[in-house]
C-alpha cells in the first residue's frame, strides 16, 4: 500500500521464533495479529478454511519464494477469537529446531504478509489488548529505553558496510526521481527540466533491478544458508583461543555453542551482519592430537579447506614452528581466504613468514590483552566486510528478515510505480508508491522521512518565483 | 476584538469575526495599504488555490474579491492529475484592494483605524494557576498605540507581516519599514519577547516595477491565460468581470548574468547584512545566478499589475543590487533594453515568531486570547496569509462566544496541513504550501473542496442562505448524476459500436455501466454525452463526478490510509501530559514533546526527532493509566471560560 508510514504497527501480523535460537528438537514461530491465520494458510495450505481454534493441525509447509518445494513438516496451531497471549488472532507453528529451517520459515512468513517482531512487540501488544498488566509491561519500556538512542546506529550496524552503501545509493536515487516528479507537479509553471518518461522509466526499471538483486542476494546467498566459517589458524601459544573468547563474549547473547564433529573442535556460532558466523579455533586440534599427528593435520586442512576466512595468528614471542606446512599450503591451495593477524603487537614485531607470497596477504594487528585495544572490533569488521563481498558475486546477501521484508516491499513498490509510469499514469499517482519505497529503504538506513523530497527539489533545480 | 495588520490575513481576520456578530476593530499604518499585493499581483497558484478555495467554502473573502478583479486565469496542471490541478488569478492590484476595502467599511460591525500598535495591553492570567490547560501566564486585553491611547478588547490578532522590526535593503542602503513607503512597527515584538517568545529573522525580497511604456514587448512573448473561467467561489458569476490582459515571457542573458556577478559585492546578501533566511523556492537573481552558474538564461514573465496603472511586475527577478546596477541588468533583458523603472527591487528582513508557540487555533501558548496569522508566523504568500487570518479570526470569535474551536485536520484541507506543519514543525525558511507537502494529495482536490469542507462552512455561519441553497443544489446533482451513472447501462448496439470507435476507444463485449465506460481513459463526460447519456454539463457537478470515477481506485486507497492513519490523530493527548513521568522517551524527544505539546498521538508522531519506539512509549503510559483518568476527549472554549 502507498505511503502506509503512518500505519500503525498493530494493523500488521508480526512473528517471531518463541523458543531460543540454536539446533533443538522442536522450534515454535509464533506469527500474531490481524489476518495471521490467512497469512500462514499461504504458506501452510492444509490448514482449513475456518480452523478451529486451539487445535493443532499437521502437515507440510509449501515454499511461496520457490513454489513446489516443501520447507519442513509441521505442527500448526491457531489461536482465535483474542484467546492468545497477544490478545490477538495468532498462530504457532512447531516446526524442526534447526536455524536453516527456522530461517526460511521466516523468510518465507514475511513474503506471506507479516512483519518480524521488533524486540518486545509481543509482550506490548498483549498489553495493549489488556493481557498484562504494567509490572509485566515494564519489561517492554526497559527494552524500548534501551533501543532509542541507539536506534538509528543499529540500524546502521545490522545492515553491515557494503550493503548499507547500496541501501544508501538506492535511497538518494529514489529521492532523486521523486524530486523530478514532485518538481514537476509544484513548479511546473518554471519552466525546469524534469525527467521524460523515458528517463523516469530508466530510472525504475533500475530501481526495480537493483532492489531485485538484493532481494534475490537474500534467499540464495549460500553464506546465509550455510553460515560464514571463520578459523583462527596459526601455532600454539599465540592468543588464538583469546581472541576467540574475546570475540564471542562481545557477543554473548547471540552465541551459540554447538558441539563439532569431534568433540576436540572448538566452534561457536555467533551472528554478524545478519549472518551466522561459525569461529574454529585449530589450537585444540593440534595441541591434543601428539600421537596421532597425522589426523590432526588432516583436521586442520579440513577446517582451511572450508573457511571462508582464516585468521593466521602470529606473536612476537612465539617462532613459526611446524605449522609452517600449514600456512604453505594455504597460501597455495587458498591464498584469498587469508589474512595475517599480528597479536600482542605492543610486545614488538612478530617474526616476518618466510614462505612466499607471504607479501601480498592483508595484515592486522594489536594485543588481544592490551586495554582499550580495537582488535576484536578490527576481526569483526574484516569478517563483515568478507561477508558482504562473499555475497557480492550474485549480489549482496541480505540477511536480517527485517531487512528483507523492507527490500520486498520497497521493490514491491517500485514495480508498481514502474507499472502505473508504463500505462502513462499521473506523476502524482506514481509519486504514491515511489514515496512508499522510499520510505521503506528509509527505514532499513534509520532515517524517518522528514521532507526530503522537497530539501531534494530546492537541491537540484534553479526555481524563482 | 483587535485585528492589527490590514494585509490579506489581517482582513480575513476581522471580517470573520464582525460577520459573527462581534464588534471589531482593525488597526492599520496606512489605510490606503489595505489588501494591497505587496509583491506578485496574482493569488492562487499550485496549493495555494487549493487554500482559496477552501477558505471561500468556509466563509473567507479572498476568492470573491480575486474572482472579481481577475486579469488573467489559468488552470495550472491542466494535463497533469485532477488532485494537482491549481487555480492561478492574475488580479488588478489596485482593484483588489479597492475591493476589500469597500467591503471593509460596508461590513456592519467593523471599524477600520489608522494608528501603530505600540505595545499590548496585558493582565495578569488569574486562571493560569487554576488550570494548565489555560495558556500562559497572562492574558491579551487590548492594546496600546502610540500616542499613548489605549484600546481594550476581548481578543488580540497580531497579522503584522514583514513590519514587526522590518529592514528593507538595497545595496549597501537600509532603511527601516516592511514595504516601501511604509514604516516598520518596532516595540511589539521586544514586549512579546519579554513574554519569553522566540523570535527569529527571515529575508524576502522583491523584483522591480517597471514603466509599461519603457517596454519593447515585441522582443518578448505573449502569453494569455485560458479562455474559459473557473472561479474560485462558487458565489462568483461564472464569466470574467474584467478584459483579460496577457503576459510577457522574456529572458536573462549571459550579459545580465556578467553584471550581476560583478556586482555581487554590493548585494546585502552576499556581504553578509541580512542575516534572515530566505526561502529557497523564491530566491533572488543573485541567488540564482550564484547558485546555478551553469544556466545562462533564467526565464522571467512580465505581469501588468493594474489595468489603472501603467506598471509591470518583473517575476523572478527579485534583487537587493543597489539601484545603478539594477538599471545595468535589467536593460541586458530583451525587450528591457530602454526600460524606466518606477520602483527598484529590495530585500526585506523581518522578525518572524516561531510557530511552535501557538496553539492549532492559531493562539498563543505564552498570552492567552493573542492569536497570530501570516508572515508573524513565519509563512509566506497570500493565500497562506489569509488562511490563517480566517482560521485565527473565527478562534478568536469563538474564544469570546464560547463556541467550539476550529481546528481543520490534514486529511481535511490544506489549511490543515499548513497550520499542522507550522505547529508541530516550525520553520526555518518562509513556508510556501505545495502540493508534495501533503500527504493526503489525491483527495485534497480544487474539485472537491464542496465535499471536504461545505458543511462545515454552513455551520460556521459566514455563508448566506443563497449560497447555502446552491451548495445544496450541486451537491445533489453530484449526486444524481453519479446516481445515474452507476445505475444506467450502455449497450453494445451496432450503432453504439460505431460511436466507440470513432472515439477511439475499444467496442463493448457485453453491457457495461456508464461508470464503468468513463473508467476508461479515452471516454470522459463529454463523450458520454455524444454517446447519447443524459449529461448534467455543468463543470461544477460532471467534473468532480468524473474524477471520482476515473481515480476511484486511488482514492478509495488513500481514504482506507486516512481511516487507518486516524486511529492515531484521535487518540488525544492533553496539553499538560507530563512528559516526564513517560518512561522510555529519550532526552531529545522529551524535549521536543514538551515544546510541541502535541494534540493527539498523530501530531506527536509527525514531530522531527521523535522516534516510534516513543510513540510507543506513549501509548504504554496512556493505557497504563487509563483506569485512573479519562483521557479527555475534546477540547472546547467552553470549558475554558
Amino acid at each position: 500500500m502507498a505511503d502506509n508510514r503512518s500505519l500503525p504497527r498493530e494493523a500488521h501480523s508480526i512473528h517471531a521464533l518463541a523458543t531460543p535460537l540454536g539446533r533443538s528438537g522442536v522450534a515454535v514461530l509464533r506469527i500474531s495479529g490481524p489476518g495471521a491465520v490467512s497469512i500462514v494458510r499461504r504458506i501452510a495450505p492444509f490448514l482449513p478454511a475456518e480452523p478451529e481454534s486451539h487445535r493443532v493441525y499437521y502437515g507440510h509447509l509449501e515454499s511461496l519464494l520457490q513454489p513446489g518445494r516443501q520447507v519442513d513438516e509441521v505442527l500448526v496451531t491457531p489461536f482465535l477469537g483474542g484467546r492468545s497471549f497477544t490478545g490477538e488472532e495468532s498462530v504457532e507453528i512447531s516446526c524442526h529446531g534447526n536455524p536453516v529451517i527456522i530461517d526460511e520459515i521466516q523468510k518465507e512468513l514475511v513474503h506471506a504478509g507479516s512483519l518480524p517482531a521488533e524486540p518486545g512487540e509481543f509482550t506490548y501488544r498483549a498489553f495493549m489488548n489488556g493481557r498484562l498488566d504494567l509490572v509485566q509491561a515494564e519489561s517492554v519500556l526497559t527494552l524500548i529505553e534501551s533501543q532509542s538512542p541507539f536506534a538509528k546506529a543499529n540500524a546502521l550496524k545490522q545492515l553491515g558496510g557494503v550493503v548499507s552503501r547500496q541501501v544508501a545509493a538506492i535511497e538518494k536515487r529514489i529521492l532523486h526521481t521523486l524530486a523530478h516528479l514532485e518538481a514537476d507537479i509544484d513548479f511546473s509553471t518554471e519552466g525546469l527540466e524534469t525527467m521524460s518518461t523515458d528517463e523516469l522509466m530508466t530510472s525504475l526499471r533500475g530501481l526495480s533491478a537493483d532492489l531485485d538483486r538484493l532481494v534475490v542476494g537474500y534467499s540464495r546467498g549460500r553464506v546465509l544458508e550455510e553460515g560464514f566459517r571463520v578459523v583462527f589458524a596459526g601455532p600454539p601459544n599465540v592468543g588464538k583461543s583469546s581472541l576467540l573468547n574475546l570475540v564471542l563474549d562481545e557477543n554473548r547473547a547471540i552465541v551459540t555453542e554447538i558441539a563439532g564433529t569431534t568433540r576436540d573442535t572448538i566452534e561457536a556460532w555467533t551472528e554478524l551482519s545478519g549472518v551466522r558466523v561459525c569461529w574454529t579455533d585449530t589450537a585444540g586440534l593440534r595441541e591434543t592430537q601428539d600421537l596421532v599427528e597425522n589426523l590432526g593435520i588432516d583436521r586442520v586442512r579440513e577446517q582451511l579447506r572450508r573457511a571462508d576466512l582464516v585468521f593466521w595468528v602470529s606473536a612476537p614471542d612465539v617462532p613459526v614452528g611446524q605449522d609452517r606446512q600449514d600456512l604453505e599450503w594455504i597460501l597455495r591451495e587458498r591464498p584469498e581466504v587469508l589474512v595475517f593477524l599480528r597479536n600482542k603487537a605492543d610486545l614488538g614485531e612478530a617474526p616476518k613468514p618466510d614462505v612466499p607470497g607471504s607479501e601480498a596477504v592483508p595484515v592486522i594487528q594489536g594485543s588481544v590483552l592490551g586495554a582499550g585495544s580495537d582488535l576484536v572490533e578490527r576481526i569483526r569488521d574484516r569478517v563483515a566486510e568478507r561477508i558482504a563481498a562473499t555475497g557480492a558475486g550474485d549480489g549482496v546477501v541480505i540477511s536480517r528478515a527485517r531487512h528483507f521484508e523492507a527490500l520486498t516491499a520497497a521493490k514491491a513498490a517500485m514495480d508498481e510505480a514502474l507499472g502505473m509510469a508504463r500505462d502513462r499514469v499521473g506523476r502524482e499517482l506514481l509519486a504514491m508508491p515511489l514515496k512508499e519505497a522510499l520510505v521503506r529503504v528509509q527505514s532499513l538506513l534509520g532515517i524517518r522521512y522528514d521532507e526530503q523530497i522537497i530539501d531534494q527539489i530546492f537541491k537540484e533545480f534553479c526555481l524563482g518565483k | 476584538m483587535i485585528v492589527v495588520g490590514a494585509g490579506h490575513a489581517g482582513i480575513e481576520a476581522c471580517l470573520a469575526p464582525a460577520r459573527l456578530g462581534l464588534k471589531t476593530l482593525m488597526i492599520t499604518t496606512n489605510l490606503d495599504r489595505i489588501g494591497y499585493m505587496s509583491c506578485n499581483p496574482s493569488i492562487g497558484g499550485l496549493a495555494k488555490g487549493h487554500m482559496v478555495r477552501e477558505i471561500d467554502i468556509l466563509g473567507g473573502e479572498m476568492g470573491l474579491v480575486a474572482d472579481r478583479t481577475c486579469l488573467q486565469f489559468k488552470r495550472l496542471n491542466s494535463r497533469k492529475g485532477p488532485a494537482v490541478r491549481g487555480t492561478r488569478m492574475q488580479s488588478d492590484k489596485e482593484k483588489y484592494a479597492r475591493e476589500m476595502k469597500n467591503r471593509l467599511s460596508s461590513q456592519p460591525g467593523l471599524s477600520v483605524m489608522a494608528g501603530e500598535v505600540k505595545s499590548l495591553l496585558l493582565a495578569r492570567n488569574a486562571r493560569a494557576a487554576l488550570d494548565r490547560n489555560v495558556s500562559g501566564l497572562a492574558v491579551a486585553n487590548g492594546v496600546i498605540l502610540q500616542d499613548g491611547s489605549e484600546i481594550r478588547a476581548r481578543a488580540v490578532i497580531l497579522t503584522t507581516g514583514t513590519f514587526m522590526n522590518g529592514v528593507m535593503h538595497m545595496g549597501a542602503v537600509q532603511t527601516p519599514g516592511g514595504r516601501v513607503g511604509d514604516q516598520a512597527s518596532l516595540g511589539l515584538s521586544d514586549q512579546l519577547k519579554s513574554f519569553g517568545f522566540e523570535v527569529k529573522r527571515l529575508k524576502t525580497g522583491t523584483p522591480a516595477r517597471l514603466r509599461r511604456g519603457s517596454i519593447d514587448f515585441s522582443k518578448t512573448t505573449e502569453q494569455y491565460g485560458d479562455p474559459e473561467f473557473f472561479p474560485f467561489s462558487m458565489r462568483s458569476p461564472r464569466e470574467f468581470q474584467l478584459p483579460q490582459v496577457a503576459c510577457y515571457l522574456s529572458r536573462t542573458t549571459e550579459k545580465t548574468h556578467d553584471v550581476i556577478r560583478a556586482n555581487l559585492h554590493q548585494s546585502p546578501m552576499y556581504c553578509g547584512i541580512i542575516e534572515g533566511t530566505g526561502p529557497r523556492y523564491c530566491p533572488s537573481i543573485e541567488d540564482k545566478v550564484v547558485r546555478f552558474a551553469d544556466r545562462d538564461s533564467h526565464q522571467t514573465f512580465l505581469e501588468p499589475e493594474s489595468l489603472e496603472t501603467d506598471l509591470i511586475y518583473l517575476q523572478g527577478i527579485s534583487t537587493s543590487l543597489p539601484r545603478e546596477t539594477q538599471d545595468e541588468f535589467l536593460r541586458t533583458i530583451p525587450g528591457l533594453e530602454n526600460v524606466e523603472v518606477v520602483r527598484y527591487g529590495y530585500a526585506v528582513e523581518y522578525d518572524y515568531f516561531e510557530p511552535t508557540q501557538i496553539w492549532h487555533r492559531l493562539e498563543t501558548r505564552q498570552i492567552e486570547s493573542l492569536f497570530l496569522a501570516g508572515q508573524i508566523n513565519g509563512t509566506s504568500g497570500y493565500e497562506e496569509a489569509a488562511a490563517q487570518g480566517f482560521i485565527a479570526g473565527v478562534n478568536a470569535a469563538h474564544k469570546i462566544l464560547g463556541r467550539e474551536e476550529l481546528v481543520l485536520s490534514r486529511d481535511q484541507a490544506y489549511i490543515g496541513v499548513l497550520i499542522d506543519d507550522l505547529v508541530t514543525k516550525g520553520t526555518r525558511e518562509p513556508y510556501r504550501m505545495f502540493t508534495s507537502r501533503a500527504e493526503h494529495r489525491l483527495v485534497l482536490r480544487e474539485d472537491n473542496t464542496l465535499d471536504r469542507l461545505g458543511q462545515l462552512g454552513l455551520n460556521l455561519g459566514l455563508i448566506n442562505l443563497a449560497a447555502e441553497a446552491m451548495y445544496h443544489d450541486v451537491k445533489d446533482r453530484r449526486a444524481a448524476l453519479l446516481g445515474k451513472l452507476r445505475a444506467e447501462r450502455c449497450t453494445p448496439k451496432p450503432e453504439m459500436q460505431e460511436k466507440l470507435r470513432a472515439l477511439g476507444t475499444p467496442a463493448l463485449l457485453k453491457s457495461v455501466t456508464w461508470e464503468e465506460l468513463l473508467r476508461r481513459p479515452e471516454v470522459d463526460c463529454t463523450s458520454l454525452a455524444q454517446l447519447g447519456f443524459e449529461m448534467d454539463s455543468d463543470p461544477l457537478v460532471c467534473e468532480p463526478v468524473e474524477i471520482e470515477v476515473k481515480y476511484s481506485g486511488y482514492i478509495k486507497r488513500q481514504l482506507e490510509l486516512i481511516e487507518q492513519a486516524r486511529k492515531f490523530e484521535e487518540l488525544r493527548l492533553e496539553s499538560d501530559l507530563d512528559y516526564h513521568a513517560i518512561r522510555g522517551l529519550s532526552h531529545e524527544e522529551r524535549e521536543k514533546l514538551i515544546a510541541v505539546k502535541p494534540r493527539t498521538l498523530g501530531q506527536a508522531q509527525r514531530i522531527s526527532g521523535v522516534n516510534p519506539s516513543a510513540i510507543q512509549a506513549i501509548m504504554i503510559f496512556l493505557r497504563s493509566r487509563q483506569n485512573t483518568r479519562p483521557v479527555p476527549t475534546g477540547e472546547s472554549f467552553g470549558e475554558l471560560i
